[in-house]
């Protein structure tokens, strides 16, 4: 149904605050599996999740997550 | 190491999977028991051992609702801890899995409408439950599917 891909940091970010997925899933308040399936660009999260995200990682949404260059209109 | 929250996912999954089992082998059972009773052999000892069968699927299904209940009475203490639980993929995968057994639903009736041209089936009854069976079954495992 949906082909969009959110390219996105979030692994990294995690590694350099030293988290697990079980830890920041439980800091944003969403399960494992919801923070799994965004790192590996399956689910695109809500902009509320996104801003949760970024907060608690201390990095804008915009380092975050990133669209495909295919997917914006040059 | 694995969160309490973790830990009471792991569980709901658990119980959900059991009862999805218990509610295969129920619907295999009543199929067969419908297929015997459109033979005529519904009162014979293999109808009786199908309908015990059924019975303790029964017993299962009710057994593993009861514990789904009391977990998410658990959950109802903390909000925190159900918001988690129901988070926003949690709930997208549960409308996905209405979806499917809606699909299910219709692909059934479909089937019914072309076996109703061959088949002339006595138990209008019986159909009407299958259908229903279909659809909490699409539904239930669609949802454990996408949520395990």
């Amino acid at each position: 149904m949906d082909e969009k891909r959110l390219r996105n940091t979030l692994k990294i970010e995690r590694a350099r605050k030293d988290l697990t997925q079980e830890q920041l899933a439980e800091l944003v308040g969403v399960t494992r599996k919801t923070i799994n399936t965004v790192e590996n660009g399956i689910y695109i999260p809500s902009t509320y999740l996104a801003l949760k995200l970024a907060r608690v990682l201390g990095v804008t949404v915009e380092a975050l997550f990133q669209v495909e260059d295919g997917d914006v209109p040059q | 190491m694995t969160t309490k929250f973790e830990l009471l996912n792991q569980k709901r999954n658990r119980y959900r999977g059991a009862y999805l089992v218990a509610l295969a082998v129920f619907f295999i059972t009543w199929i067969a028991r419908s297929a015997l009773r459109l033979s005529g052999g519904e009162d014979g000892m293999l109808g009786d051992a199908l309908l015990i069968l059924m019975y303790v699927c029964l017993g299962i299904q009710t057994f593993f609702v009861v514990k789904e209940v009391r977990l998410k009475m658990e959950m109802k203490q903390d909000p925190a801890l159900r918001e988690m639980m129901n988070d926003e993929l949690v709930r997208l995968n549960e409308l996905k899995a209405w979806r499917t057994a809606f699909f299910a639903l219709i692909g059934y009736i479909c089937l019914m409408v072309v076996l109703s041209l061959i088949i002339d089936f006595p138990d209008l009854g019986r159909v009407l439950v299958t259908g229903l069976l279909v659809g909490f079954g699409a539904y239930g495992a669609s949802a454990y599917w996408l949520n395990r």
